[in-house]
């Protein structure tokens, strides 16, 4: 095939990147140097960094950020954990192995709204399910709003983005798995390695790459969450994500430029998180 | 959510018409006025006017028939949470186009209408007798021009459940709360006071109610806040709802649960005051089918300072967006929802819709169609608009500054000087132009 057919090939969807991604993507950068405002149309005018200066002076986005990092540490590491102890067992062939996969992808098929109001209604403080278990069993003495309290809060957002993450990460590392030669154990084992010395020196550096995609992607999902926090808490300050704080900035105050910056800020932060990923792989590789 | 605001702001910018300069206001037909009568007396005849309404538009399929049969025009109505109203008209608006050819909008949205200027003038629209009619269309103008037609006079009322309170006194926010701790110590009823004070738009409602019960006001002509004087009714409001809370009085569950699940705890008993209601939830309180205290709802004024019971409206208005498609036949539709028979069908037959015309509410009244009449006669006396100054376009800031604080400051115990003044901080940082 010639380089020019393989290019006409690919234009299609490079006008669409060009289109749908790049260009939206300048114009976001240039407008988060403006004081757009859809309450003042006719008053946009250059700002220069203003809008990136109130970024540090903004105590809510200090804390919308905690919240993120938050949900980002806890959810990856759990996930990576679990993940990876699924991706194993499932490795194994059994009987039902098709029917526990299709089962286990439910969560990451549902909508995540589908997802969040079932979860609302499981930790409802009046009707949920929990509430009535927990208290038949005595071990809470009245339904409670698990809520109220902020690192609960946050936890049970957490609890509720890995219960929907886990099936993508565990499949992720199940194909990566499925990848490594059986041979490879063998000959391990007939040089006397146990099964931990196997997983750790045959499985898991034969595995790093997935573990990179892996954590690349959850860590972009936990980046950019919004339906879990919102359902569970609707617009209170303690679970609220940075994405959030990006869509009432910029559809309820209706202010487009500060909003576009802080959506800045999100991108440069994920593409740095995952530059190191990458880094950090092709060091090991390289060692 | 980078592209998204990247595609969306392309699209916009200077596109927002400004107020009164809406391209159909300068055809002259959209005015529908008798002297510019056109040659066919059905000149929309074949179009569809899209409705965005709240569910509690309960628009039965018949309804449209008559008008549909007068003018050929037909009318689609979708129903959508208020909040994704409001988002589907920034996104297409700022997009330069329009969510439907008639939405509803919130009174807190108008400043944002206005000022970005999405609607489409009804100034010269509505006749002078409809206006006249209308006691609270100052709500829905910006800058002297009218933004939409009033069409849900939501104002405040406070409603009790009688098999609780019986003949305790709720005349005052204090003898409220006495009476609440009497409820409780009674064993009737475990958290009297039923709000939500859950992160949104009610919790903010309820303490700006409460300031207007009080008397008072939320700012001054200058956009101060007044709550920074610790003698005001603002802060007054601010530390009865502290102390309802703090005392047992309000459900603590109430941090977390949204309005529409409180009302259905009321109807099923749960509950005693609801100081923050409205005509609509007092009717639904009082549904046979769906309530158990059907027979124990009832409406009191709101309760204030002993010298007054100030309420406020929270109406909801019929606006036609600047970019609708079907502008003037969506003219006609609200010229027609505007007249006296339809706002009394409405009322009656369409979700309980309270009207806004003056005329009308009088002739339910004395036709005996309107229940708690009296008392809502004697309320109406009494009603204030939130903000005398206007609507600020920066509202949707302010409330979200006063709800997220309100709803912190309870969960993790502040003092109200402390909610106060994270209030106070936040509001002073928005950018009000």
């Amino acid at each position: 095939m010639r380089y020019g057919d393989a290019y006409l090939l690919i234009a299609p969807f490079v006008l669409l990147i060009v289109l749908f991604v790049l260009i939206p993507f300048v114009l976001s950068l240039v407008f988060s140097f403006q004081n757009m405002t859809l309450t003042d149309p006719d008053n946009i005018r250059w700002i220069g960094f203003k809008n990136y200066e109130r970024l540090f002076t903004d105590p809510s986005i200090r804390r919308v950020l905690g919240n993120t990092a938050f949900y980002v540490v806890v959810t990856v590491t759990f996930e990576m954990l679990f993940g990876l102890m699924v991706a194993l067992l499932l490795r194994r062939n059994f009987r039902i192995r098709f029917l526990v996969l299709a089962v286990m992808i439910l969560p990451w098929a549902l909508p995540p709204v589908v997802g969040g109001v079932t979860w609302r209604w499981i930790f409802h403080p009046q009707y949920g399910i929990v509430n009535v278990l927990f208290e038949r069993w005595g071990w809470i003495s009245e339904y409670k709003l698990w809520t109220a309290n902020r690192w609960m809060a946050l936890l049970l957002v957490c609890l509720i983005v890995v219960w929907r993450n886990l099936p993508y990460v565990s499949l992720i590392l199940l194909s990566f798995l499925q990848q490594i030669p059986a041979d490879l154990y063998e000959s391990a084992a007939i040089d006397g390695a146990g099964k931990w010395q196997q997983f750790r020196r045959v499985t898991l550096p034969l595995l790093l790459p997935g573990i990179t995609i892996a954590i690349s992607l959850a860590t972009m999902i936990s980046m950019n969450i919004f339906d879990e926090p919102y359902i569970m808490n609707q617009f209170s300050m303690d679970t609220m994500s940075v994405t959030m704080k990006n869509y009432t900035v910029a559809f309820r105050d209706m202010k487009f430029g500060y909003g576009m910056a802080i959506s800045m800020m999100v991108t440069a932060l994920t593409l740095l998180i995952n530059f190191s990923y990458i880094k950090t792989m092709y060091k090991e590789e390289a060692a | 959510m980078v592209l998204v605001l990247g595609m969306v702001a392309a699209c916009s910018g200077k596109t927002a018409s400004p107020p009164g300069n809406s391209p159909s206001a300068s055809t002259g037909t959209a005015q529908g006025s008798a002297d510019s009568a056109p040659a066919n007396d059905k000149p929309y005849a074949g179009q569809t006017v899209k409705m965005l309404m709240p569910p509690w538009y309960k628009f039965t399929p018949d309804f449209f028939e008559k008008f549909t049969a007068e003018t050929g025009i037909k009318v689609e109505v979708e129903n959508m949470r208020s909040g994704q109203i409001h988002d589907n008209i920034v996104t297409t608006s700022a997009a330069g186009s329009a969510p439907a050819d008639i939405v509803d909008i919130d009174w807190s949205w108008v400043g944002q209408m206005g000022s970005a200027g999405w609607y489409h003038d009804l100034t010269d629209v509505l006749d002078e007798q409809i206006k006249n009619d209308i006691g609270i269309l100052n709500v829905f103008t910006y800058q002297g021009r009218v933004v939409a037609l009033p069409f849900f006079n939501d104002f405040r009322i406070s409603m009790i459940n009688t098999d609780h309170v019986g003949d305790l006194p709720v005349d005052t926010l204090e003898n409220v709360i006495e009476t609440a701790k009497k409820i409780k110590a009674s064993g009737k009823d475990e958290y009297p006071i039923v709000t939500t004070l859950e992160a949104g738009e009610n919790t903010t409602h309820e303490w700006i109610l409460m300031t207007k019960a009080l008397g008072g006001e939320v700012f001054d002509d200058n956009w101060n806040l007044y709550l920074k004087d610790k003698n005001s009714p603002s802060y007054k409001a601010l530390t009865y709802l502290f102390e309802m809370f703090n005392s047992g009085l309000i459900d603590p569950r109430a941090l977390g649960i949204p309005y529409e699940e409180v009302i259905e705890s009321f109807k099923a008993g749960r509950g005693s005051i609801k100081i923050l209601a409205g005509p609509g939830q007092i009717d639904e309180a009082g549904d046979p089918e769906t309530s158990r205290i059907k027979d124990y709802v009832k409406p009191i004024l709101v309760p204030g300072d002993g010298t007054r019971h100030t309420t406020t409206a929270m109406p909801e208005g019929i606006m036609i967006p600047a970019r609708a498609e079907h502008k003037e036949a969506a003219v006609e539709l609200l010229k027609w929802l505007a007249s006296s028979e339809v706002m009394k069908e409405t009322f009656k037959t369409q979700g309980g819709i309270f009207p806004t015309r003056n005329s009308v509410i009088r002739e339910l009244f004395e036709s005996g169609d309107l229940p708690h009449g009296d008392v809502y006669a004697q309320q109406l006396e009494d009603v204030e608009p939130i903000f005398p100054q206007g609507q600020p376009s920066w509202y949707a800031e302010f409330s979200e500054a006063v709800y997220t604080t309100i709803n912190r400051g309870l969960k993790e115990k502040w003092s109200v000087d402390k909610t106060a003044e994270t209030i106070i901080e936040l509001t002073e940082k928005i950018e009000k132009g």
